[in-house]
């Protein structure tokens, strides 16, 4: 079999009422690939999501699904044709059904010897065999999820969909699920797409991710280029942390800033020399005693293995510095840094 | 649209014939019944809004903060009289207090006092309605209070205990405030059942709106002055419905704590505990066990020769008016309630209001809203038939069941389209989608999820009316065609006639099925403590 392509977006646009929240978005997933679609809330991700499921129209554009069309601008296939499975955020599950039925809910149409065995699996994946008879509200909101889960999975759809399904959750505990839910959908094959406002979920379960927002899918990428590679501002902004500091492109390859001049490879989006500014995550800014380039620490951030000091240049320049937790500096001491960049984020000044 | 419309034509009537010339018998009754009416009104609500204030909250507060013996069973005994009309009430202690009841004979024979010799309190006063109707109301103003008070977060009474204030001075300072919202809900609730009551009015001899409406219609004969007084009752029962609903937005806001602790009910001290038993053993006595107790004497007295045929034409009448009225209700309620989440237009949703409105507004205003526009569509019919083909079709609509079952449904749909509207609330809209993706079709969602999850309360909404339907009184007597019998009438005419006895078959046939909606009720209160306690 040739390589499939279980989702494809053309062109597509989203919104309510006619005013449309989300357009032109055109992303496409390979069998078992796993993304997601961050952005702030009401940026229309969930929206495009819903329109993939096929509950909401499009407004432009196409979907396909395993290369069907299922929606275009004037027709949408009803859901329940479309072989997408969807986990929702308040997780919808049957109160009237047990563990077993609500999994086994979308297997109607297999027969009996096939739905048993599928839900079996489903069960030991999601290892709650042993509570397979107990009703929703019996079961604590993890085990609600991983039953929502694989009631979505059973009948093997085409795509997964997910719609903040860790929204309900403890923070702490999010990134882990996620890892889990991750994990899952590979074990059972899944092409599945989570919807987030939380990067570290995304990261934590995502081969691609789409960064959403202003209306329009911004980036579409693996997390690391996301990070050290964001292909415009409300990237930079959105994922990871990071200050902007002014500089100035003195040629393709070199910009002067305040902590010195900074040479790497320079985004092909900037063409001119002149001002820039340049992202500068904690982790470019490195703390050696030794180096003449001094900053006060204004501010502290533990994080357990690291500490994140918040620094004041001369210029009153605010950045960030990732150190080792073990060096433990006071608020007002001055601090000797360098700047190792190795990728240069570099946008037009405004 | 139409059917709220149709629904809300009662109201729309008598209201509109405020703006009719008056005749001169509104003219006579402003002169000499009027203030009456309006102040025995206004009294017996003061009366009934202190008295179950009273009873309503410190019953609650007890069962709900307190630990006492008896507790348990009190918490959900204290709601039985819900299942006892006011008129059953009424009339039963009237025979147990009455000169010649067993409670003044006793008196008489233990004290040799003779006629006249001694004062007891009459109870066929306006005081005795304040009390009978505080006996068989106090229980709304209970359930409300008693769920606001469960539902208080118990930081905030902590809270209050730590800055230096006694538990009393917590009750009066935080507590109750806090609940004020549910306890206002509650005696609105009252206060409509109040003024809308006829029987215990009627019977008691007190003039009332309900018994002006009655007197004038049947008395006077006017329809017209019957209606204003209908109208003038409305507005008074519109300031309640305003009260209640401004209440419960409140309640909305106060209720933020979602997660309640296991309550840690106060330890009463041993002589205080035994108090507060006492307190709600005297209350639960006195608004069931003994006017129930009563009853069954008097039925297995009369058992043989009242339990006839014609007793079994009325269980029959009346069983066939409440099942008819029930299953109608229900299915319009389906109609509206999905007509609401499918198309969810201001228009919809102003219909489904239009067409609750019924519940609040009393038996007799909405017998005669009924009466004046069938009585003539009726006319008309009959006029063009007997021009155009020369034969009178007679009455179609008024004096048949089709004008009774029309008012119950004006009258207790709000009912049926609560129910059913919470149910419908349950299956949340992510559910019908979760169904939907999973590849079942909008038909099949409907039979294997809405269904299965809305059985319970597509038979609690039938009981309900049905129950509701079964001991309605004042609008049955107004619209039942002639010699057409139900229980509830059948009951209020032989205690009229002083036949108390012969009286308490029916009554007791109308309290036991009245107590099944009130069982229901409880067992739902305690499965819904216990689905809380499961998940902490």
């Amino acid at each position: 079999m040739t390589t499939t392509t279980p989702l494809k977006l053309n062109n597509v646009s989203v919104g309510y009422q006619g005013t449309p929240v989300l357009e032109n978005v055109d992303l496409s997933l390979k069998q078992g690939e796993i993304a997601s679609l961050l952005g702030p809330s009401g940026c229309g991700k969930s929206s495009l999501l819903r329109a993939i499921a096929g509950f909401e129209p499009v407004m432009q554009g196409s979907i396909s699904i395993n290369h069907h069309q299922v929606a275009a601008k004037g027709f949408s296939l009803p859901p329940e044709q479309r072989k997408t499975g969807m986990v929702f955020q308040d997780f919808a599950l049957f109160p009237h059904l047990n563990v077993r039925d609500n999994i086994g809910f979308g297997l109607s149409k297999a027969s009996r010897k096939e739905k048993k065995n599928r839900t079996d699996q489903l069960l030991d994946l999601i290892g709650l065999k042993s509570i397979q008879s107990n009703y929703p509200h019996q079961l604590s909101g993890g085990q609600q999820q991983r039953v929502a889960l694989a009631r979505a999975m059973a009948p093997r759809p085409d795509i997964l969909l997910l719609d903040e399904p860790f929204s309900s959750m403890d923070t702490d505990m999010r990134t882990q699920l996620a890892h889990e839910v991750g994990d899952m959908l590979r074990q059972d094959g899944m092409t599945a797409i989570l919807v987030t406002h939380d990067q570290h979920e995304a990261y934590a379960m995502a081969d691609h991710i789409g960064v959403i927002g202003e209306g329009r899918l911004h980036q579409w990428g693996k997390p690391y280029d996301l990070y050290h590679r964001p292909a415009d501002r409300f990237v930079a902004d959105f994922i990871g942390e990071g200050v902007f500091i002014p500089g100035e492109l003195i040629r393709t390859d070199q910009i002067q800033t305040e902590l010195g001049m900074v040479k790497g490879k320079v985004s092909s989006a900037i063409k001119s020399i002149g001002r820039v500014e340049l992202l500068l995550r904690p982790d470019d800014i490195i703390h050696d005693d030794n180096s003449k380039l001094k900053a006060e620490i204004i501010a502290k951030d533990f994080r357990g293995p690291v500490y994140i000091y918040t620094l004041r240049l001369q210029s009153q320049q605010k950045i960030l510095c990732l150190v080792q937790s073990h060096h433990d500096h006071k608020v007002g001491e001055n601090l000797g840094i360098r700047l190792d960049a190795e990728h240069l984020a570099v946008f037009p000044r405004m | 649209m139409i059917l709220a419309l149709l629904l809300a034509l009662p109201v729309i009537v008598v209201s509109a014939h405020v703006f009719l010339p008056a005749d001169d018998i509104w003219q006579h009754l402003t002169e000499t019944v009027l203030a009456d009416y309006i102040s025995q009104s206004l009294w017996l609500s003061l009366g009934v809004a202190v008295g179950t204030l009273v009873l309503g909250v410190s019953a609650a507060w007890l069962t709900s903060m307190c630990q006492f013996p008896g507790r348990g069973v009190f918490e959900w005994a204290l709601l039985l009289p819900m299942a006892m009309p006011a008129y059953i009430i009424a009339y039963t202690y009237t025979g147990l207090l009455d000169f010649a009841g067993p409670v003044q004979t006793l008196l008489r024979e233990w004290m040799g006092w003779g006629y006249g010799d001694y004062w007891f309190p009459p109870i066929r006063s306006l005081g005795g309605a304040i009390v009978m109707l505080t006996l068989v109301l106090y229980p709304y103003v209970y359930l409300l209070s008693r769920a606001a008070f469960l539902n208080q977060s118990l930081c905030v009474l902590d809270v209050s205990r730590t800055l230096g204030n006694t538990p009393s001075q917590t009750f009066f300072r935080v507590a109750l405030p806090l609940a004020r919202p549910a306890i206002i809900a509650g005696l609105s609730l009252a206060l409509m059942e109040t003024l809308a009551d006829y029987g215990t009015v009627s019977y008691f001899g007190i003039s009332t709106f309900t018994t002006g409406i009655f007197r004038t219609w049947f008395g006077m004969g006017s329809a017209a002055a019957a209606a204003q007084l209908a109208a003038l009752l409305m507005v008074f029962v519109l300031v309640l419905i305003v009260m209640e609903k401004l209440s419960r937005r409140q309640a909305q806001y106060h209720h933020t704590s979602r997660h309640h602790q296991q309550l840690k009910r106060f330890q009463l001290s041993t002589s205080k505990a035994w108090l507060a038993f006492a307190f709600c053993l005297t209350v639960l006595l006195a608004s069931f066990v003994i006017p129930a107790a009563q009853l069954l004497q008097w039925t297995l007295l009369v058992a043989d020769s009242v339990i006839d045929d014609a007793f079994m034409t009325l269980v029959y009448n009346s069983l066939k008016l409440a099942s008819l009225t029930a299953l109608l209700a229900l299915f319009l309620a389906l109609l509206l309630s999905y007509g609401k989440r499918l198309f969810g237009g201001a228009l919809v949703r102003f219909a489904v209001r239009l067409a609750s409105m019924g519940y609040a507004i009393p038996g007799a205003v909405i017998a005669v809203g009924v009466m004046i526009p069938f009585a003539w569509l009726d006319n008309s019919i009959d006029s063009w038939s007997r021009t155009n083909l020369d034969f009178s079709t007679g009455l179609l609509l008024s004096g048949t069941l089709v004008a009774v079952i029309f008012a119950y449904l004006v009258r207790f749909l709000a009912v049926a389209i609560q129910t059913v509207e919470s149910g419908l609330g349950q299956v949340r809209l992510s559910m019908d989608e979760a169904a939907r993706s999973l590849g079942h079709s909008p038909l099949a969602v409907l039979r294997k999820i809405h269904m299965p999850m809305l059985r319970g309360s597509l038979l609690t909404a039938l009981l309900l009316v049905f129950v509701d339907v079964l001991k309605e009184l004042p609008a049955t007597l107004i619209l039942r065609p002639f010699n057409f019998n139900t229980l509830a009438v059948k009951t209020f005419e032989l205690a009229s006639d002083e036949r108390l006895a012969e009286a308490a078959p029916t009554a007791l046939a109308i309290v036991a099925t009245g107590l099944l909606p009130v069982i229901i009720l409880s067992i739902a209160i305690t499965r819904s403590r216990q689905l809380d306690s499961d998940k902490a």
